[in-house]
């Protein structure tokens, strides 16, 4: 037996784990070698020293008590004890009907409104019924956006319509004026030109008188 | 009335049983607690946990007369939820430098150690020293020796706890002795004590 390989037996020994063949190599090898002796009486007296302290008495006693069964905890142990067809015949439709519940009791819904109370209980979750309202919401929106287009560009080809008429009546008043004017300048041209020969028609007439009262003057002071 | 017994008849229904079951092991347990986490209060709440997860997980057990493995495995555990929850405990090896000077705990009792052994005894100083020396220990070296030298568990039994080979078992609990050896010639208490003892 080696110095290096007896640490394992030396812990054995000490605590009386060693079988009497195995004990007598090792007692054969403690008086052998002096090393190891001395390593064997200082773990025997760290043994001695940890012997030491005693245990303690726990200061409290634990006492346990039975608490009456509650009906799942019943259901349950008896659902345990039959057979995997019959759990699964059972458990899933009870699965299955614990899920719908959980989920209606999940969308159920109590609501005031217009003075009337109002309940709403649903499989499908809020989130979808969210979702459409937003859905008409969005929808609801593009309408509006699109008649406010339309009646835009209807205002714009009300106005564009407009305008042109109102060039077209504002070219007929200035075309009447036009008219208007030439038929005066007209009338003013003939006016002037009758206002012309009556003028003229006068003034020979006057030209005839003063040639008349020329000639009966001269022919009265011929015959003075 | 042996365990196996007793558990049989827990799990029939008969809470007395169990009871008995817990009064048997409380003391050990406790100590096993005590001894890892070195504090009374915090060993009461562990050892409290120990027998509720008992309680709850007792019908689990399949090997009944594994029983005594089972309940420390449950208890090393929780002590070991313990060691993490001690966000300021650390663990200092006296292997790694034992030249390290001690800690203001450790120096305490050494200067209690100068007292008479009658003295130490009173005061309980020897208890408060390998408390302190032991939880300077690594956790696993600390656990073989609890389990060996005060729960007197064999060592396949704490192999098997461990879920570790023996020679590794044995390989721990001698370096942890030595360890011990060492920490205890350094506070000048081992001889005196000795010498009272013998």
């Amino acid at each position: 037996m080696k110095c290096d390989d007896i640490h394992q037996s030396l812990v054995s020994l000490l605590y009386g784990e060693l079988d009497i063949e195995e004990s007598k190599q090792v007692h054969k090898h403690l008086k052998q070698c002096k090393s190891c002796s001395q390593v064997y009486k200082e773990l025997q007296n760290t043994v001695k020293v940890l012997d030491q302290w005693k245990d303690i008495q726990p200061n409290f006693k634990y006492v346990f008590i039975h608490e009456p069964a509650t009906w799942w905890i019943i259901q349950w142990a008896r659902f345990k004890q039959i057979g995997w067809g019959r759990r699964l015949a059972l458990g899933i439709p009870a699965i299955v009907a614990a899920v719908l519940v959980f989920l209606a009791l999940l969308n159920f819904r109590v609501g005031y409104h217009d003075g009337e109370w109002s309940m709403a209980v649903s499989i499908v979750p809020e989130r979808a019924e969210t979702n459409r309202e937003a859905l008409f919401i969005d929808t609801l929106e593009q309408n509006q956006k699109e008649t406010l287009l339309l009646v835009s560009q209807m205002i714009k080809e009300s106005e564009y319509k407009q305008s042109n008429e109102n060039v077209l009546a504002w070219a007929n008043i200035v075309q009447n004026l036009e008219k208007q004017r030439r038929q005066d300048l007209e009338m003013i041209n003939g006016s002037l030109e009758n206002l012309q020969w009556s003028t003229e028609g006068k003034f020979y007439q006057t030209s005839h008188v003063l040639d008349n009262l020329i000639r009966l003057t001269s022919y009265s002071l011929e015959s003075k | 009335m042996t365990d196996d017994v007793l558990i049989e008849r827990f799990l029939e229904g008969d809470i007395h049983a169990f009871n008995l079951l817990v009064w048997r092991w409380e003391r050990p347990i406790f100590n096993f607690v005590y001894r890892n986490l070195g504090n009374e209060e915090t060993a009461q709440d562990v050892c409290q946990h120990v027998f509720l997860r008992v309680y709850k997980k007792l019908k689990t057990l399949r090997e009944r007369q594994k029983f005594s493995s089972w309940i420390y495995r449950i208890a090393l555990n929780l002590c070991r939820d313990e060691y993490k929850k001690r966000k300021n405990h650390r663990l200092i090896s006296i292997e790694s430098d034992p030249e390290d000077p001690p800690s203001y705990s450790c120096q305490q009792i050494m200067d209690a150690s100068v007292q008479t052994p009658e003295d130490l005894c009173h005061q309980q100083s020897v208890s408060e020293l390998l408390k302190e020396a032991l939880m300077k220990l690594p956790e696993e070296q600390r656990t073989v020796i609890i389990m060996k030298q005060y729960q007197g568990l064999k060592f396949i039994e704490i192999a098997d706890i461990l879920k570790q080979p023996v020679n590794t078992v044995k390989s721990r609990l001698y370096n942890g002795l030595q360890s011990l050896r060492i920490f205890l010639e350094k506070s000048k208490v081992n001889k005196e004590v000795l010498l009272h003892e013998m």
